[in-house]
C-alpha cells in the first residue's frame, strides 16, 4: 500500500516537475487517481486507490505527495489492516516521490511524450530510488500525466501481509493518473 | 382435447421443474466479485468455486462481508469465531477443512389449468471435506436426500439415498496452487457456478452442481487475471448401464481485466451410446459466454448464454439455447435483493421460447444462517404437435429457503 502509494506520488511528481519544466510553477493537480495492485496466491489479486495527491515545485526537484490515510481497498478490514499494522499510517502518514526536473521529457504543444525517469520514493521512513515509466499529454490548458513503476514491500521494511493462510506478495505496481494546469 | 393437451404438458413441465428443485442447491455466490473477488480458490478449495468446503480465509470473509454486521462495522475487528467450522467450537487441524449443508425449503406452484402444488422439502443435508498435505490434496462429500439425486447416489432406492456430489484426489502442481490436476467425481467446469442451481443455463447444459458432476481428469489454473478448467469426462459411474455414460470434454477459461469483471466463455462435447434422455446415440455440443461485472459495490450484474445442439444417430438433431441475467443488489451487507431473467428452447422442433422472472431475497441474518425468498413466474414455451399450434403454459413458484451451514 504505502508502497504503491509512494510510487505513486513519485509519478505525480515526475510529471508535476515536467510541467513545471515546460511552463513554470504547476498548479494543484485533478482527477489524480493513484492504484496499486497486489497478488495473492492462486490469481487473489487486490487492488487500492486513493484520489489524494498533491506536489510541490521548487525549481530545481517535484515532489508528489500521496497522504496514506484515505487508501482503500474495498474491504474495511483489510485496509485497516494496510493502514495500521503495515502500512504503519498514523507514523508514517504519506508516502512521496521526488524527480528532479532535468531528468523529465514534456511534451510541445498538442504532443505526448513517453519516457522513463528516475526518481526517489519515501515510504514508510525508507527511501529507495525508482524507475518511473511515465507518459505526458499537452492537453492545451493542462497536461494529462500517467504513470507506472514497481515497489517491493521487503526495501521499504514492510511486513508482507499474511492473513489466514492467505500470503500476499511483496512486489506492487503502482500506476497514477491526473491532470495538472501548466501554471 | 387441445386444451387438455395444453395441462398435460403444463404439469409436465411443473412436475420436472419441482424435481429438479427438489435437488440440493450448492453454495456459490458468483456476486463476492463485488469486493473484489474474481477467482474463488482464495475461499473455496475447489479450484473453480461453489463446491466443497471453505478455506479458513473464506470463512472470515463469510464473516465480513456476508452476513448481516447489524451495525458493526466490518472494520472494527476480525472475523469471528464463530466463522469457524461448527461456529468455532470444534477446533480442526489447518490441513483439514470440513464443512456442512443443510437447506430445507417450501414450495409451491401453480400452474394454469393444474391443482396447486405444495410441500416442504429437503433441498440439501450434506457433509464434505478437504485435506490438504504438502501439494496432495483429497475432497467428498457425503449426504443425504430423501428424493432426487439419483445420478449422485451411492444407493439404489428410489428415495432415501446416500449421495456423494463429489470426491476426488489431486495434486497442486506449483507451490502456491494456481494449478491443481485432479481426478474423481467432479462439477463440471462450464459457466456461471451459482446457487440458483435450477437456472435453464445449468439444466439444459447438464452442468448444475447437485447431481450432474462426472467422473474424469481435471486440470484447473487461476492466476491474477484469468481462471480456467478443463476436464475429460469418463462418464457419471452412478449411473449403472456404461451405455448411458456420457464422455467428452467441458471446460471454461474466463478473464479479467479488472478486479470487477470477468467475462469467459464455456465450450463442452459429449458422446453418449444412449442418451439418458431421448435413448439413443447423442452427440451434445454445448457452448456460450459468460459475464460478471460490478459497477458499483452494491450492484452487480451476471450473465450467461449458451447453446446446446445435440446430433441424436437416427433421430434427427435439436438446436437450442439458454441463457438468463441476474441483477444482485445489496442495499445493506446481509441483504441480498434479486432480479432474474432466463430464455430457453430445449430445441424441439415448432417449441417457442420459453421466459422467466425472478424476484429473489436473501437475508444473511446470523453467521452460518441465511433464509431466501424466490417468486418466478414462468411462460413455458409448448411445441406444436399433431396440428396443435405451439402455445404457452404460465406457472407461478414460491420457495422459500432455511439454510445452516457448519
Amino acid at each position: 500500500m504505502n508502497l504503491k502509494s509512494a510510487v505513486f506520488v513519485a509519478f505525480s511528481v515526475v510529471v508535476m516537475a515536467a510541467t513545471t519544466a515546460a511552463d513554470g510553477a504547476l498548479s494543484s493537480p485533478t482527477d489524480a487517481k493513484v492504484v496499486f495492485d497486489a497478488a495473492g496466491p492462486a490469481g487473489m489479486k487486490i487492488e487500492g486507490s486513493t484520489s489524494d495527491l498533491t506536489v510541490s515545485d521548487d525549481g530545481a526537484t517535484i515532489v508528489v505527495t500521496v497522504p496514506l490515510a484515505n487508501l482503500t481497498t474495498g474491504i474495511s478490514l483489510r485496509d485497516h489492516h494496510m493502514r495500521d499494522k503495515y502500512l504503519e499510517v498514523p507514523k508514517y502518514p504519506a508516502a512521496t516521490l521526488t524527480i528532479g526536473r532535468a531528468g523529465l521529457k514534456f511534451p510541445n504543444p498538442g504532443e505526448r511524450v513517453e519516457a522513463d525517469a528516475q526518481g526517489t520514493i519515501n515510504l514508510h521512513g525508507l527511501s529507495r530510488g525508482v524507475a518511473v515509466h511515465y507518459d505526458i499529454k499537452d492537453d492545451g490548458p493542462t497536461l494529462a500525466a500517467h504513470g507506472t513503476f514497481r515497489v517491493n514491500m521487503n526495501d521499504f521494511g514492510i511486513t508482507v501481509p499474511v492473513y489466514l493462510g492467505v500470503t500476499v506478495k511483496p512486489d506492487i505496481e503502482v500506476s497514477a493518473s491526473f491532470h495538472v494546469s501548466k501554471g | 382435447m387441445i386444451a387438455r393437451r395444453v395441462v398435460s404438458f403444463a404439469v409436465a413441465v411443473a412436475a420436472c421443474a419441482a424435481l429438479i428443485l427438489l435437488a440440493s442447491p450448492a453454495q456459490a455466490y458468483p456476486w463476492m466479485i463485488r469486493h473484489g473477488y474474481t477467482g474463488c480458490i482464495p475461499c473455496h478449495t475447489d479450484p473453480s468455486g461453489g463446491a466443497g468446503a471453505l478455506t479458513e480465509y473464506g470463512r472470515a470473509q463469510s464473516d465480513l462481508l456476508l452476513r448481516m454486521r447489524y451495525g458493526q462495522g466490518e472494520g472494527d475487528g476480525e472475523a469471528d469465531r464463530t466463522a469457524g467450522f461448527l461456529w468455532g467450537l470444534v477446533p480442526i487441524p489447518e490441513a483439514l477443512r470440513l464443512g456442512g449443508d443443510f437447506r430445507e425449503g417450501y414450495f409451491s406452484d401453480q400452474t394454469q389449468g393444474a391443482p396447486i402444488e405444495q410441500e416442504f422439502i429437503t433441498m440439501r443435508a450434506d457433509l464434505y471435506g478437504d485435506v490438504k498435505v504438502g501439494r496432495f490434496r483429497a475432497a467428498a462429500s457425503i449426504g443425504y436426500v430423501p428424493q432426487g439425486d439419483l445420478t449422485a447416489s451411492l444407493t439404489t432406492g428410489p428415495d432415501d439415498n446416500v449421495i456423494s456430489r463429489e470426491h476426488w484426489i489431486g495434486v497442486e502442481l506449483d507451490e502456491e496452487g494456481s494449478w491443481l490436476l485432479r481426478g474423481g467425481r467432479i462439477n463440471l467446469p462450464f459457466g456461471i457456478r451459482m446457487i440458483e442451481h435450477t437456472l435453464w443455463a445449468r439444466t439444459l447444459t447438464r452442468t448444475d452442481m447437485d447431481a450432474s458432476q462426472q467422473y474424469g481428469v481435471a486440470l484447473a489454473v487461476s492466476k491474477e487475471n484469468f481462471r480456467g478448467e478443463l476436464m475429460g469426462i469418463a462418464g457419471n459411474f452412478e449411473i449403472q448401464e456404461d451405455a448411458f455414460r456420457e464422455r467428452g470434454y467441458c471446460g471454461y477459461f474466463e478473464y479479467a481485466p479488472t478486479t470487477t469483471l470477468a467475462a469467459g466463455v464455456s465450450s463442452m462435447f459429449t458422446r453418449a451410446t444412449r442418451d439418458i434422455v431421448y435413448g439413443v446415440t447423442d452427440y451434445r455440443y454445448s457452448n456460450g459466454p459468460f459475464i460478471r461485472y460490478a459497477p458499483w459495490q452494491q450492484l452487480v450484474l451476471l450473465a450467461e448464454m449458451d447453446s446446446v445442439y445435440q446430433s441424436l444417430t437416427w433421430n434427427g438433431h435439436r438446436g437450442g439455447y439458454a441463457g438468463f441475467a441476474q441483477a444482485d443488489y445489496e442495499p445493506t451487507q446481509g441483504l441480498h435483493l434479486m432480479l432474474t431473467s432466463e430464455i430457453m428452447n430445449s430445441g424441439t422442433s415448432g417449441e417457442p421460447p420459453s421466459y422467466d422472472g425472478w424476484v429473489s431475497a436473501v437475508w444473511f441474518l446470523l453467521p452460518h444462517v441465511d433464509l431466501r425468498f424466490d417468486g418466478i413466474y414462468t411462460r413455458a414455451g409448448i411445441p406444436a404437435t399433431l396440428g396443435v399450434p405451439a402455445s404457452y403454459s404460465d406457472s407461478t413458484t414460491w420457495l422459500a429457503q432455511f439454510h445452516v451451514w457448519l
